[in-house]
């Protein structure tokens, strides 16, 4: 829950430009990015590199300024101190749990987490704000606090798109950041082996940590691959069941939205997992308070200031006190929305599907949010006009790279391609 | 021959239809793709598959590695097999240890031998590792029509395999996004797809939103069996229903949340948990 003191990667006396306007580079050529594909899918562990007659990753990087950077960064920084933040008021009023939208079965054991918080986890905590470039300035949309992915697209795509854009370089590799961050938590829990658990039947979850495991292999750590159900505690610990052998860990990365972990199947381990055990787990189950839409609801309620957030978020309400109905200007999205699945308005998608997910909000309104519209600036790509958004990437608190997305609507969904986002080199 | 190698031969850079193929499985040759010489190849004599008029493409949806099994006769009518895979073998360690202790005996209910893994997976990495000579021979075209490869046993576990915890569910769904639009295959000529299935008992759930969306663009649909012992017979024109929730922009995260009966069998409240991962 607190997050380990850091040095940010700047201060308010550097170069810093809030400049929205995002350039593309250049188109590489066609066999270099055949080339990067290859290596990408063979051996990065992208395994989804194309949706229907989309090739996902673009053969063009998005540039940014050094100073764009500088302030991006620091805005992350700043959002991240502030989820932290919130998460720790919520220890004093645990009765706001149920209005985020936290199944009653999960509140309980978010509590225990958030009462004997794994202090270590701070580490290796990872969140990733999703800013766009609007008239007026960035915007966020939301923090993925809990399960954020893109690790692999973010570091070795962005790497090796960048050995073809001179004078720029990747503003981090976040993937092994995260690695050499879960190590250090490794080592200081006894060095042992690490499970990486991720939903089954969601290859796009499972390529995110077997790559992660492949860094963690390549850092000499024993890492095994599995689920929920393979893991089970033993006297405070986790171990995880390989084969006919019991594995006891030192970390557990959670790459499982914690809001799925809501099903009873789970209920034996959901306790120990998103709640109190010896082993740290990453991140912690406390991390879906932050995930949660319906956050901005509960401030006032934390006595929070949340500055950035204020700024940062368009303006966020409950359903039940927004003129969604007749103001197009609003738009709604269910509290747990993940990669855009469930943005919903009347001008972006079809009558039949408004309709049901209006009479869903009407229904069940302490399930969605209403969020004031925002108009995305479009950039003109080599493929033609498409709106970007760029994550950022925070690793114990500190913006540690850049991951973008292009789509063809102003909605970003499971549907967007990647792209590099490139930062100017520094001149000396 | 390198997973490199390997993945090219199936993916040339030459043929638009390459970007379809799914990596998943070439990405664990390293590890599963050494085993590959004792693969058999089905035999249907290739006069029997459906005649390549440029304007077919062919959705081979057969259990296992039988379709991979058929490059031999799909390059003969010059289609080019786009393997459209996406499911995991187990990691290897989990292979190659023993029997998980609460699997008992080692025998499941139904007297079958126990399977710790839900779909298997393996039989058809070392298939495509044994038709890549067969597939390098033949120098297909770039222009070669697609013929796509699925297993028709994804979304169900294979005899023995006993559901608890240890086990390895590796269930995968086919989604519309797995295959090219039909804007793209009308672009590309294409006016009919031909579906290869083991019995008559129509497309499988998940497939039939694909062909469905297909057929609504006027794309002609047929199809054939491999249940005769003499070979295929005369691809006859099939209508696809309409599967449940057909065009529910959901849909995807539904079928793979297992949000609804039928499919995964497995997450999400109406279903149990859908397991494990590789």
């Amino acid at each position: 829950m607190t997050l380990a003191a850091t040095s940010p990667v700047c201060s308010l006396s550097e170069d810093i430009d809030n400049s929205p306007y995002i350039s593309t580079g250049p188109v590489l050529d066609r066999k270099i990015c055949e080339g990067i594909r290859r290596r990408m899918v063979l051996e990065c562990c992208k395994w989804d590199p194309q949706v229907e007659d989309v090739s996902v990753l673009q053969p063009f990087p998005l540039l940014l300024r050094r100073s764009q950077w500088r302030y991006l960064a620091a805005q992350a920084e700043a959002l991240a101190r502030e989820v932290c933040a919130a998460e720790g008021a919520l220890l004093e009023r645990p009765d706001l749990l149920a209005e985020l939208a936290v199944p009653r079965r999960l509140a309980h054991c978010i509590l225990r987490g958030l009462q004997s918080p794994q202090s270590f986890a701070a580490d290796a905590r990872v969140m990733r704000f999703d800013f766009h470039p609007t008239p007026t300035g960035w915007r966020i949309s939301e923090v993925n606090s809990d399960v954020p992915g893109g690790f692999s697209e973010a570091s070795e795509f962005t790497a090796m798109m960048s050995e073809h854009c001179y004078g720029y370089v990747p503003a981090g590799t976040p993937g092994p950041a995260l690695a050499d961050a879960l190590v250090r938590t490794i080592t200081l829990h006894g060095g042992g082996p690490c499970a990486l658990v991720c939903a089954a039947g969601f290859m796009e979850d499972l390529q995110v940590i077997s790559y992660l495991a492949n860094l963690l292999r390549r850092r000499g750590v024993e890492a095994h691959l599995g689920n929920p159900r393979h893991l089970r505690c033993d006297r405070g610990k986790l171990v995880m069941e390989v084969g006919s052998e019991t594995v006891p860990l030192s970390l557990v990365v959670r790459f499982h939205q914690a809001e799925w972990l809501s099903q009873k199947s789970h209920a034996s381990i959901v306790p120990y997992l998103l709640g109190d055990s010896d082993t740290p787990v990453i991140n912690p189950g406390y991390a879906m308070i932050g995930e949660s839409k319906r956050l901005p609801l509960v401030w006032d309620d934390l006595g929070l200031e949340m500055e950035a957030w204020r700024r940062l978020l368009p303006e966020t309400r409950d359903p039940r006190e927004a003129p969604w109905l007749r103001d197009s200007g609003w738009l709604l999205k269910t509290a747990f929305c993940n990669t855009g699945d469930s943005v919903s308005s009347p001008l972006t998608m079809p009558r039949r599907q408004w309709i049901r997910a209006a009479a869903d909000a009407m229904l069940f309104p302490n399930r969605w949010v209403a969020q004031r519209r925002f108009e995305v600036l479009p950039i003109d790509t080599p493929l033609g006009l498409m709106y970007p958004c760029i994550g950022v990437y925070t690793i114990a608190g500190r913006a540690c790279g850049l991951y973008g997305r292009l789509s063809r609507t102003p909605v970003v969904t499971y549907a967007a391609a990647d792209v590099t986002v490139l930062v100017r080199k520094e001149t000396a | 021959m390198t997973p490199d190698e390997i993945y090219e031969i199936w993916a040339p850079a030459e043929s638009e239809w390459s970007q379809w193929v799914k990596p998943v499985l070439f990405a664990h040759l390293p590890a599963y793709g050494n085993g590959a010489s004792s693969v058999d190849r089905q035999e249907i004599a290739a006069a029997s598959l459906p005649h390549n008029d440029g304007q077919s493409a062919l959705v081979l949806d057969l259990p296992g590695a039988m379709a991979v099994q058929m490059t031999g006769d799909l390059v003969r009518q010059r289609y080019r097999p786009i393997p459209l895979y996406n499911s995991c073998p187990p990691p290897k360690s989990w292979a190659l240890s023993a029997a998980v202790p609460h699997f008992m005996d080692g025998a499941s209910s139904g007297g079958d031998p126990v399977r710790r893994t839900a779909v298997d997976v393996v039989p058809i990495i070392e298939a495509i590792v044994a038709m890549t000579p067969v597939l390098k021979a033949a120098s297909l075209p770039a222009s070669a029509p697609p013929a796509f490869l699925l297993d028709s046993q994804r979304r169900n576990v294979q005899a023995g395999y006993v559901r608890a915890p240890g086990a390895f569910d590796n269930r995968s769904v086919s989604l519309p996004t797995d295959f090219p639009s039909s804007n793209f295959l009308l672009s590309r000529g294409i006016r009919k797809i031909v579906l290869i299935t083991p019995s008559q008992a129509g497309p499988e759930a998940d497939l039939s939103h694909t062909l469905l969306r297909w057929q609504s663009t006027g794309i002609s649909i047929a199809g054939v069996t491999t249940a005769s012992a003499s070979g295929l017979a005369i691809p006859q024109p099939i209508t696809i229903r309409r599967p449940p929730y057909f065009r529910i922009a959901w849909y995807a995260l539904m079928a793979r949340l297992g949000l609804r009966p039928n499919l995964l069998g497995g997450f999400g409240g109406v279903l149990p948990e859908s397991g494990g991962v590789g």
